[in-house]
């Protein structure tokens, strides 16, 4: 009886040492130390041919739903595209007009255009979903120039960032993780306001001002502040609001992407080769004022 | 005590082979469509079906060895699944409530009681770690999925001994 006692005291025991063991591993993982960083990019480069490899007949099965689907909606389809097509036509006559007067405009001003260079464009190897994080893994790495902190995008908009780095391999922070926040505004009417993931389907609006008023529809796009993301890439576009939190859906689908495009973003390059973020004010040639200047030096 | 060594070595490592294939699985689920939100936990579900079935019992070392590996390859936050499994295990073996439900409403009830319970302590961490409250329809959908996708597998297990048994009977 008391052998059994103590041997029930000595399994609580062992079980809540484990348990702290764990609540201490999530706080040394919280802690993001370069080694644990690398073992995990390793980890990814190593299973990654493997995870490829499983995931066909997921991608197979998701092609034949989507051949299904397309199939039974073709003629609904057919008459939404014709009419989409009209409308196309005419924006098109006007952008062309506006975008004559733009490129004029710009000329006049020698505005100086910000491009991203694309560094490499990629396949998505897998994307893990779970509850506790979103992120997906690309087959290019070090090798083809890619490196940490890099913006991630599709065709339709941004996708995420780089966060970690293996040879052949790299994992990518999607928009939607609970850690991923990305500094945008509002482009109808211009407010500035924070685009947070909250490890769901959409996209939180914080840090709005309360005298802001965005529409139902209205697109996000980045606004190139804290220069992580450059500006005027694609977030999303708010779909709904409720108690007084507007959600935005990002444009790029996670699930329907395929292959991704890794940009160079030349705002977070020239912030990394100035000293400071806010460099310190060159000393200037004072003003000659009647007995101040020699107390100051 | 060499045959024992050998035959411990075998059970995990065919474990070990179970747990990856079940891994990737889990995260191939994520290219469908129909799992926008979340993917279910594949993983669980076997983990829970070894430690239920399987005659040895696993290593609670073992169990925190898989998480870890498994936030690793994902690039989760380290620890969080190896926590997620060792209550898994905990409350799927240790509690004397555990038992009970067995016994009164089976191996499905007693699989979501553990999983439930399991996955709301490890969100309340997750929110104190992060600071930050996740998306609570994602964490519903996800105990959704995966609470039906446990009679699935269940189903797909027992098919071998069905047919075996309509074999054996004719």
């Amino acid at each position: 009886m008391l052998f059994e006692k103590s041997k029930l005291y000595k399994n609580k025991l062992f079980n809540s040492l484990l348990i702290l063991i764990c609540l201490i591993l999530i706080f040394i993982g919280k802690l993001d130390l370069i080694a644990l960083r690398n073992l995990s990019s390793f980890l990814t480069d190593f299973f990654s041919p493997i995870s490829n490899f499983v995931s066909k007949p997921a991608l197979e099965l998701e092609n034949v739903i989507k051949d299904v689907q397309s199939a039974t909606f073709l003629r609904d389809e057919n008459i939404k595209l014709k009419s989409e097509n009209r409308r196309l036509k005419i924006i098109e006559t006007k952008l062309a007009n506006t975008e004559s007067e733009l490129i004029e405009l710009k000329k006049l001003l020698n505005f100086k255009i910000n491009r991203n260079k694309i560094i490499f464009t990629g396949r998505v190897l897998n994307i893990s979903g779970g509850t506790f994080a979103k992120t997906m893994v690309i087959n290019g790495g070090s090798v083809d120039g890619i490196k940490k902190g890099q913006p991630v995008i599709s065709s339709l908009g941004l996708v995420g960032s780089v966060i970690s780095v293996g040879p052949s391999s790299s994992r990518v922070l999607l928009t939607i993780d609970i850690n991923s926040m990305i500094p945008s505004y509002l482009t109808q009417s211009g407010w500035p306001a924070i685009a947070q993931g909250e490890n769901g389907k959409l996209l939180k609006l914080r840090f709005l001002s309360s005298e802001a008023k965005p529409i139902i529809g209205e697109i996000i796009e980045t606004s190139g502040h804290g220069g992580v993301f450059p500006s005027g890439v694609n977030v999303g576009k708010i779909i709904s609001m409720s108690n007084g939190n507007y959600y935005v859906q990002p444009l790029p689908n996670p699930q329907k992407l395929r292959f991704v495009s890794i940009i160079s973003n030349s705002d977070l390059e020239n912030r990394k080769k100035s000293k400071g973020f806010a460099p310190l004010q060159e000393n200037q040639n004072k003003i000659n004022l009647k007995g101040f200047n020699k107390f100051s030096n | 005590m060499e045959k024992y060594n050998s035959e411990f070595f075998f059970n995990n490592l065919i474990f070990t082979l179970i747990i990856l294939v079940a891994s990737f699985l889990q995260i191939s689920l994520n290219f469908l469509s129909f799992f926008v939100i979340s993917q279910p936990y594949i993983l669980a579900i076997v983990l829970f079906l070894t430690i239920r079935r399987v005659n040895y019992e696993l290593s609670s070392i073992l169990i925190i060895l898989y998480g870890l590996l498994y936030d690793l390859i994902t690039g989760g936050l380290i620890g969080i699944h190896s926590l997620l499994f060792l209550f898994l295990k905990l409350f799927t073996l240790n509690l004397s409530i555990s038992n009970k439900i067995l016994k009164k409403y089976g191996e499905w009830f007693l699989f979501s009681f553990s999983y439930i319970i399991s996955l709301l302590i490890m969100k309340v961490i997750f929110v104190i770690v992060n600071f930050k409250f996740p998306d609570i329809y994602a964490v519903m959908f996800n105990i959704g999925t995966t609470l039906l996708l446990f009679p699935v597998i269940l189903f797909l297990i027992d098919v071998p001994k069905i047919v075996l048994k309509v074999f054996v009977s004719k």
